[in-house]
């Protein structure tokens, strides 16, 4: 677990963006447990009052669910997990739409770009994978 | 809650606190921040009455320093406070004597986190380990609250990490602390609360998290609003 | 209360070995002056009886019987005492700064143990006492020891043995710190208690307000050795009105309110004025 916290937004922000993206390439799984409060701000060097703030926001969105006094785990609800992916896969498209309209390139040009660059990272794996 | 209401202290002439005013709260880690100077370590001390100050409140829980309240407050100074001959067992046995709330058992697993021995003479350890020594006795108080004097100045990068480990672990967790540093960025992530000190005053107070969220700040950022803007 | 033993007990440690060694240099400056005088008259005797054949009575007639009690009164009786007594009053001043003294300042530690700081006084004085009584019990106990060393070298015939009562009376020093009446006991040691306490005080005028301090704690030591004689100046104006021991017991009376007034202070500056 190895986060890079920009020093300028809400730990506890990144710290569930962090979580959802592990979520959402099933890095962690549904009904996995996760580290207590207290793991998580020791393992990442944060404040445990942010770590318990995260979890908190997790709760409330459904990320995550405690039972009792057992440890808090990733939700069982598969669709609030591709709720999660979707959501992160819009995140992303905006960001990349909006740079990209803000810089006029037509569309063909765009999806031709988008594929070579996707092409390209698909043979640097396969030769990382040799 | 510590709650510092006007204080004010004169040495001679000079003013050395002006009407310094804040609160630091239990389960938080507060952060003096200023420069050599800017009297953070005259709060410290005023707080647990090793110096005297003329003006203003010092309040814990609402009541005023007296000997019972030295069982919930401790303070780690940035100078080594035991006997240069005691070995450390002997400043354990020191604690132990006079403090009901000294946890002898936490003692000494803090010891191994450090990896110090409890034969070590006092007077034989690095800077380093003074530093962690230092801590140790604060930490292994069962205080309510615990006050630092820069506690990673002068010390080797390793050991500013296992100290920097504490302030997230469960030796401090549900205390208030507050710290005092001029260096930010080892902890800019695990304080709580910033409270920036110049010339003996309060320059501004604020919760980290908060300024980040709400003004997408860091503290840097806010303390070069504050000192040069 | 439990506190207050513990802190006696630290204070008392901390001291603990100079003042072993102290004590080993009463006993063997005592002793080197017991043997020393023990040979020579033991030679002075082979010489006059031996050799020259005087009497044995007319020896004694001559020298007197020989005595621990001769001795008592002489350079290597007294040194140590002299020794000791210096020691003890310097480490009156050191107590408190070894505090603040040196890299390691261990008055932070004192002044947060959760004990009232009155205590630290207290048990600071209470050390002091232990190490002036114990000397003084340390020096009768040793007396009758020196006097077997006596025994061992000079002939009964010659020798004149005190009991420790005896040997009490004829030690200049002993005589005044352990007086046969009560009363000049506690007079004796009520003003050296009041000195100490006085003395304290001034030490922590000085931490208090450090340079400014110095000259306040002068003039208040000052003040309280003016007040302490104001009786022989009283004594003066109304030109020889009162009794030698009247005037003793106006000192004593004056002594006693200037620590309780010293104790008031040091308790106030402890708790409001100190600085680490």
């Amino acid at each position: 677990m190895d986060i890079r916290f920009d020093k300028r937004e809400a730990v506890y922000i990144q710290v569930i963006r962090y979580f959802k993206e592990q979520i959402a390439i099933g890095e962690l799984k549904s009904g996995q447990e996760i580290p207590s409060r207290r793991e998580l701000a020791q393992r990442l060097k944060i404040n445990p009052n942010t770590v318990q703030r995260a979890y908190k926001e997790m709760e409330e969105e459904g990320l995550i669910y405690t039972d009792g006094n057992k440890p808090s785990m990733i939700t069982k609800e598969t669709g609030r997990i591709k709720e999660i992916r979707e959501s992160l896969i819009d995140e992303a498209i905006d960001q990349f739409v909006d740079r990209i309209t803000s810089l006029q390139i037509p569309k063909e040009q765009v999806f031709d770009l988008v594929q070579s660059k996707l092409n390209e990272l698909g043979r640097e794996d396969e030769e990382k994978h040799d | 809650m510590i709650k510092l209401t006007n204080i004010e202290k004169r040495y001679g002439r000079k003013k050395i606190l002006n009407g310094v005013t804040f609160e630091a709260d239990k389960g938080q880690i507060t952060c003096l921040i200023g420069i050599n100077g800017a009297g953070k370590t005259t709060i410290l001390q005023s707080i647990m009455g090793l110096t005297p100050y003329q003006k203003g409140e010092i309040t814990i829980d609402g009541e005023k320093l007296s000997p019972k309240m030295l069982e919930k407050i401790t303070y780690i100074p940035d100078t080594m406070t035991l006997l240069p001959k005691m070995r450390i067992k002997d400043a354990f046995q020191f604690m132990d004597d006079f403090y009901q709330n000294w946890n002898g058992e936490r003692a000494k697993e803090i010891l191994e986190f450090f990896k110090l021995k409890e034969d070590e003479r006092i007077s034989q350890l690095s800077k380093g380990n003074t530093a962690k020594v230092n801590l140790l006795m604060g930490l292994a108080m069962e205080a309510d609250y615990i006050l630092m004097d820069e506690p990673f100045s002068g010390i080797d990068i390793f050991s500013r990490e296992q100290i920097a480990d504490v302030f997230s672990s469960h030796l401090v967790e549900d205390r208030g602390v507050i710290i005092t540093t001029h260096e930010i960025s080892d902890i800019e992530h695990l304080i709580d609360k910033a409270v920036l000190l110049a010339d003996g005053a309060v320059k501004k107070e604020f919760m980290t998290e908060q300024v980040r969220e709400e003004e997408g700040k860091s503290v840097i950022d806010v303390m070069r609003e504050v000192y040069q803007g | 209360m439990k506190l207050f033993g513990k802190l006696v007990n630290f204070e008392f440690r901390r001291f603990l070995p100079i003042y072993i060694m102290l004590l080993a240099a009463v006993f063997l400056l005592q002793a080197a002056g017991v043997l020393y005088y023990a040979f020579m008259v033991k030679s002075e005797i082979t010489e006059s009886v031996m050799k020259l054949g005087i009497p044995k009575e007319q020896f004694l007639q001559d020298n007197g019987y020989v005595s621990i009690g001769n001795i008592l009164s002489s350079f290597l009786f007294t040194l140590p005492i002299v020794i000791a007594a210096v020691t003890i009053f310097i480490y009156v001043l050191f107590i408190w700064y070894r505090d603040w003294l040196g890299k390691n300042t261990f008055i932070y530690r004192l002044l947060m143990l959760p004990v009232k700081r009155i205590q630290l006084f207290f048990s600071k004085l209470a050390a002091i006492l232990i190490f002036v009584f114990g000397l003084i019990a340390y020096q009768v106990a040793v007396l009758p020891a020196l006097q077997v060393i006596l025994k061992l070298i000079i002939p009964v015939d010659y020798r004149l043995d005190l009991t420790i009562q005896g040997m009490i009376r004829s030690f200049y020093y002993l005589k005044f710190l352990l007086p046969e009446k009560f009363i000049d006991f506690v007079i004796n040691y009520g003003f050296g208690t009041a000195f100490v306490i006085i003395l304290f005080t001034m030490i922590l005028i000085e931490r208090s307000y450090r340079f400014k301090g110095v000259f306040m704690a002068v003039f208040y030591g000052i003040g309280a050795l003016i007040l302490v004689f104001s009786p022989y100046i009283l004594q003066i104006i109304v030109k020889g009105y009162f009794y030698e021991t009247e005037l003793l017991w106006m000192q004593f009376a004056i002594a006693i309110i200037l620590s309780a007034v010293s104790v008031f202070f040091s308790n106030h500056l402890l708790n409001r004025k100190i600085r680490v």
